[in-house]
């Protein structure tokens, strides 16, 4: 009887425990595969003279809609999950490219600059942080209107 | 033996449904809206607001009430879904990821609400109205003041410029109608949002099981009678607590589905009148405090929201004014609840006169 009793017990126990398992489990998968990310697609020169806009093209993020960029261009696509193939088409004549890009899960925003992309540079995706962009641009801005130095 | 049909009774029995059945039919013809529109904005609704009013049925079918405390699963709803846009979760991940952070924060609130219930009995649905301003007090201080301070908040577009507690609209893009985007039909020109249905429909079978199991069945009994019941062996403390705790739960889920629906979260006040909308669709229905069925939910979610489609545009019409048509859609809300409360009293009153009077002529037979 007693037997039976610590049988029942550890049973109910197993299945809590698949259970809180199953929990946690199906918690993680959401977090992973559900995770999504803003990529901003940019188009613009480096200030440095190290890369140079492209003209135009059409910049496809995993097969959604073709948008068209022109020199100077940026806009922001939302990818869901780690992974992005970004299809683009140049005005000029060059052949369309297909890339494959791995997003860093920790990262909320990232800045995607196309022409460092196509050309083979290193890094072509960084973080982005749009508060301290906004917050340095705001404190210039500020420090411009009062006449003192950013 | 056939029961005979007669016109007096079943008006007295359907009191609610036929009054706001009488106003909703005099003001579609007043709206101006075509019939596609209407058909359209119903089938909307019933996709975004018939779970919520399903989280319902158990309480009232264990005898207490109408859980007014359900606001506190739409809490739990609300905080799963904070934490889901926090961490940028999208798409039905976001929804699931939502619904499994409510879920044990929605059994421990439904559980001490069901707790404080049972040190009511008979006046639960006061009761638990009351809890629901109490929790929301709760609710306002976690989601003001902790969210971002003592629990880490990382996205910074859903937090305060102070840095910490969230903001008053919460965008919900990531997940906005994604239920209702899955499986979309149209017929006609009217959008037919499948999956919703499809959750519903299972929704109803699990109620249609539940009804019919050891539960489900003590659940009725202590329904009835809570001496007999509890004479009869059953648990009666916990069956309630039980029926509030699952109540609860749906009320999270519930609320999650109609926020996807809506795209954006009102973060302070979404919860507010979830109780009162649902509490009114169910009577609307055909329910009583004592009694609730699947039909009435339907039938309660089709009146009361071809109501709040044609009455503000027939207010539009009539006095030109649509202010005119929402001051009557909530004057209506709270009317038809007032009178299911004055016909739940007026019919006890009878029937415990009519027992004492039997009780009385047997006496003076004996």
């Amino acid at each position: 009887m007693k037997g039976e009793q610590k049988h029942g017990g550890t049973k109910t126990l197993a299945l809590r425990a698949a259970i809180g398992v199953a929990y946690i489990g199906l918690l993680a998968l959401f977090l992973v595969t559900g995770r999504t990310h803003t990529v901003l697609i940019d188009n613009k020169a480096d200030p440095a003279g190290s890369w140079q806009a492209i003209r135009g093209m059409t910049v496809s993020v995993n097969g959604g809609e073709a948008v068209e960029y022109m020199k100077g261009d940026r806009d922001k696509v939302s990818v869901k999950g780690q992974k992005m193939r970004v299809r683009v088409e140049f005005f000029d004549g060059r052949d369309t490219e297909e890339y494959s890009l791995k997003i860093p899960f920790i990262e909320d925003t990232l800045l995607l600059s196309v022409p460092k992309l196509a050309e083979g540079l290193d890094n072509p995706m960084e973080p982005f942080n749009l508060y301290a962009d906004n917050k340095a641009r705001t404190d210039a801005e500020e420090g411009e209107r009062f006449g003192q130095e950013p | 033996m056939k029961k005979q049909f007669v016109l007096k009774s079943f008006i007295a029995d359907n009191l609610v449904a036929v009054i706001f059945l009488a106003i909703t039919i005099a003001s579609i013809p007043l709206s101006g809206l075509s019939p596609v529109h209407i058909i359209d904005d119903l089938m909307t609704r019933i996709g975004r607001n018939a779970f919520l009013v399903f989280s319902l049925i158990l309480p009232i079918m264990a005898g207490m009430g109408i859980n007014f405390g359900m606001v506190l699963g739409a809490m739990a709803g609300q905080i799963g879904l904070i934490f889901a846009m926090d961490w940028g979760i999208g798409g039905m991940q976001g929804l699931g990821f939502a619904a499994l952070l409510g879920l044990p924060v929605s059994i421990l609130l439904g559980w001490i609400a069901g707790s404080i219930l049972n040190h009511a009995r008979g006046r639960e649905m006061v009761t638990s109205y009351i809890l629901g301003f109490f929790f929301n007090g709760i609710y306002q201080f976690v989601v003001l003041y902790l969210f971002g301070s003592v629990i880490p908040l990382h996205n910074r577009a859903i937090a305060l410029s102070r840095g910490f507690g969230v903001r008053n609209t919460l965008n919900l893009e990531p997940v906005r109608q994604v239920l209702d985007n899955a499986w979309l039909v149209k017929i006609a020109g009217v959008r037919l949002p499948m999956l919703s249905y499809a959750i519903i429909v299972v929704l109803c079978v699990f109620i249609v099981w539940f009804k019919k199991t050891k539960l489900g069945q003590d659940m009725r009994a202590v329904g009835q009678n809570q001496h007999v019941s509890n004479a009869a062996g059953i648990p009666v403390e916990k069956t309630r607590i039980l029926s509030i705790v699952i109540s609860t739960v749906l009320a999270c889920f519930g609320q999650i589905i109609f926020l996807q629906n809506m795209g954006n979260m009102n973060t302070y006040n979404a919860h507010d009148q979830t109780g009162f909308f649902a509490a009114a669709a169910i009577l609307v229905g055909g329910a009583s405090l004592t009694k609730a069925s699947i039909p009435n939910v339907f039938a309660g979610v089709l009146l009361l929201h071809l109501m709040y489609i044609v009455v503000p545009m027939a207010g539009q019409n009539l006095f030109g004014s649509a202010n005119i048509g929402e001051y009557f859609r909530q004057f209506i809300g709270y009317g038809v609840i007032a009178l299911s409360l004055v016909i739940h009293a007026w019919r006890s009153r009878r029937e415990a006169e009519k027992a004492r009077a039997l009780l009385r002529s047997e006496g003076e037979e004996a």
